[in-house]
């Protein structure tokens, strides 16, 4: 068997090259669309996560009941579902707010319009921990941030006082940590927090840590390639400098609408603590129970139990369908980033699939390539067969030795296949460095060659020979050993 | 002994398909061979000599009539108990040797070994061998088959046929490509195999010298058994 394909080595690199790119080309795009999928796709847009609104078009007159309200009754709705792993309610402040900071990193003060946006901190903890780990190393010996997302206005309660009421709007640090009033011995607040006065007209409130907020890596990519250019400012080398940059946010006031009345305006300071896909992307994220008690204090209980989208995470992948479904009834649609979620894998998995069919066209190419090898070599061999025949060898032995050399050379075809494949992942790794360099949080590599991808290249390979030399199998079992025996 | 014998053929007849022959190749033939029977099958070119060999070794199943060996009637024998046959219970030479060229001289004889369902690969050097040494080329057993003389390559096909030690041994023209010398020390070892083993021979020859080496010898003449 060795001996014989060594013997014709040079017929069966010609058969062999067509499962070699066959192969090659089907775990390339396969170890392409897999990479696409878990290091872009699952992180925007997380496969057993959907996240659902309030339905804005109302279906009026078709006597199905919508609730008007994405409220706790709402949610107790969705946990009831079957499939349904954790509900993760979000709320977006409902009044105007401004905030300005991030001269350390800027270079200058920035105003903006604040949007704030709550989330449940349960819902990024691991992935905050691990986006830091990526950009900064291991834990030790370092400034931990993703820790501190979480509420931390309840953690110790020190009443405190600045010098006046002016003081919590400026930016002299020592100023704003104020002077704790509770002992006589007049401290500024602990370290790591500050005087947090109960509304922009008073001096007085309690010592509190900063807002822990979180911004979308997306927001550093417009300010690099959109508003550093335009405003000729310094670019932001990588997210590790958001990290624990520290801004001021003002509630009940707005450079574009009506501000609240005075005496409910209020000065918070806040400190990035992390980058996550799922932080709003024009705004700040912070742990919902800050926007919780924002909106009651500014618009009122009824408004700060309504919340405005809530995730919604399944057990299985497979349970996506029916819960979109389920929520429908609910008055539930998906948010318009879920739908963009399934519409791009829909678009992967058109795309997987093309490039696939390609890589099996290739590789019926190939097998037919087989065919006429094998062919030809069985009727080169039929001596050879002969005579295995008459020293015992069954139909089923000649069919199989056949075969076993498609086999062969199948698995030699696919593994080389996925040798190529993996040669040119590195090459367009590459190539597209180049271009992702300045993307933040792009992956360094593109591709996964997972179990699946090496299998379906080899198997793919093996079964396109083996279905090649079928019929020479065949044609090998018929060879009558009689004839050919007895001619000289 | 046991009394059935070793080969025994009734009112065979083998028709190629048609245009080639007017009349068929084999034409009611009926012959009986006992166990250690040494026969020489003779006749003119043509007669059926080869056509005959094949359908007792089984090579060739299309053929009607009353076909047995070792008492077996082959044509209730499926392809995997005929290959059996074949592997264990018959030794083919032909004329035109039939080694494999891309294996050694001890590989080509160890080749039944590789389609013996009894896990007979642990033992088959061994036994290659031992059939190497019968035919006196144990020095050989490395070597291609590529390298031998004609009778090396005899004697080679002798020793794969006999790897198995076979009851019934097949040769179609043994010794037709050999000159005299070498023929000669062919039919020695067959004789040898005859009276050692207990080898029933049939050999399809030309050679008289071969026939007379032989204790009975079957006529051909034009499909039909004539004499025998
Ligand atoms: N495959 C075949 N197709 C058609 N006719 C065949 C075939 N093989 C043999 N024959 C014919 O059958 C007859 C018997 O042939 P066979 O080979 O058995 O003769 P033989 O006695 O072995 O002759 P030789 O001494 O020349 O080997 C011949 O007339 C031959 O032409
Ligand atoms: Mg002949």
């Amino acid at each position: 068997m060795r001996r014989n394909v060594v013997r014709s080595r040079s017929h069966f690199v010609f058969a062999g090259i067509g499962l070699v790119v066959g192969s090659a080309t089907l775990a390339f795009f396969l170890a392409l669309s897999g990479g696409a999928r878990e290091k872009i796709l699952n992180r925007l847009y997380p496969v057993n996560q959907v996240e659902f609104q309030i339905e804005t078009v109302r279906l009026f007159g078709l006597g199905i009941e919508v609730p008007s309200r994405l409220d706790e009754a709402t949610l107790a709705a969705l946990r009831g579902l079957p499939g349904v792993a954790g509900v993760y309610p979000k709320q977006r402040t409902k009044f105007p707010a401004r905030l300005w900071g991030g001269r350390d990193v800027l270079g200058y003060e920035a105003r903006l319009e604040a949007f704030l946006d709550g989330i449940d901190p349960v819902l990024v903890r691991d992935e905050l921990r691990a986006a830091e780990r990526e950009v900064l190393g291991a834990e030790e010996g370092r400034t931990v941030y993703w820790s501190a997302f979480r509420d931390r206005e309840g953690e110790r309660r020190i009443a405190c006082e600045l010098s006046n009421a002016a003081a919590q709007t400026g930016d002299d640090a020592v100023a704003i940590r104020g002077t704790v009033t509770d002992g006589a011995d007049r401290k500024p607040c602990p370290e790591g927090t500050y005087c947090a006065a109960t509304n922009v007209l008073s001096a007085r409130g309690f010592c509190e840590a900063p807002v822990p907020a979180l911004v979308s890596p997306f927001l550093l990519e417009v300010y690099n390639s959109v508003a550093a250019t335009a405003m000729g400012l310094r670019k932001l080398s990588g997210l590790e400098v958001m990290l624990g940059v520290q801004f001021a946010v003002l509630f009940g006031e707005s450079y574009f609408a009506p501000d609240e009345r005075v005496d409910r305006r209020v000065v918070k300071r806040a400190r990035i603590v992390g980058f996550s896909n799922k932080a709003m992307e024009f705004g700040v994220t912070v742990p919902l129970p800050y926007v919780e008690r924002a909106n009651l204090a500014l618009r009122g209980r009824e408004e700060a139990s309504e919340y405005t989208s809530v995730i919604v995470e399944t057990h299985r992948n497979e349970d996506v369908p029916a819960i979109v479904d389920d929520a429908r009834v609910l008055g539930l649609t998906l948010s318009p980033r879920s739908e963009e979620g399934r519409k791009a894998a829909n678009v992967l998995l058109v795309l997987t699939i093309v490039f696939a069919m390609v890589s099996v066209v290739i590789l019926g190419i190939s097998a037919i390539n087989i065919t006429h090898t094998f062919l030809m070599l069985v009727t080169e061999r039929r001596a050879e067969i002969a005579v295995w025949r008459a020293v015992g060898a069954t139909l089923l032995d000649v069919r199989l030795l056949v075969l076993g050399e498609a086999l062969v050379l199948g698995l030699a075809g696919g593994a080389s296949g996925l040798a190529v494949a993996y040669g040119l992942s590195r090459a367009a790794n590459a190539a597209a460095s180049g271009v992702l360099a300045h993307v933040p949080g792009s992956p360094s590599d593109l591709f996964v060659f997972s179990l699946p991808v090496i299998a379906a290249g080899v198997a793919c390979a093996v079964l396109f020979a083996v279905v090649g030399a079928w019929v020479p199998a065949s044609r090998a079992a018929r060879t009558d050993p009689a004839t050919v025996l007895s001619q000289g | 002994m046991s009394g059935t014998p070793m080969v025994r053929v009734e009112h065979l007849v083998k028709r190629y398909p048609a245009g080639a022959l007017p009349r068929p190749a084999l034409d009611d033939v009926s012959v009986t061979v006992a166990r250690g029977e040494f026969v020489a099958i003779v006749g003119r070119s043509g007669s059926g000599k080869t056509t005959l060999l094949n359908a007792i070794g089984g090579l060739d199943r299309d053929c009607a009539g009353v076909l047995e060996v070792d008492g077996r009637a082959l044509a209730r024998m499926g392809d995997r108990e005929l290959a059996r046959m074949r592997n264990r219970g018959i030794g083919f030479v032909f004329q035109a040797f039939h080694l494999l060229p891309q294996l050694t001289v001890l590989e080509n004889v160890m080749l039944p070994a590789s389609f013996d369902d009894r896990g007979a690969l642990p033992t088959a050097r061994g036994r290659a061998g031992d059939a190497l040494a019968r035919v006196g080329l144990s020095d050989k057993a490395a070597v291609p088959p590529t390298r031998l003389s004609a009778g090396e390559k005899q004697r080679v096909a002798i020793a794969r046929a006999i790897l198995n030690r076979p009851a019934l041994l097949l040769c179609d023209e043994p010794t037709g490509n050999l000159d005299a010398e070498t023929g000669r020390n062919v039919i020695d070892i067959f004789l040898e195999l005859a009276a050692k083993d207990g080898t029933t021979l049939m050999i399809a020859t030309h050679e008289g010298r071969v026939a007379e080496a032989a204790g009975r010898r079957v006529v051909l003449a034009a499909g039909k058994v004539v004499e025998g």
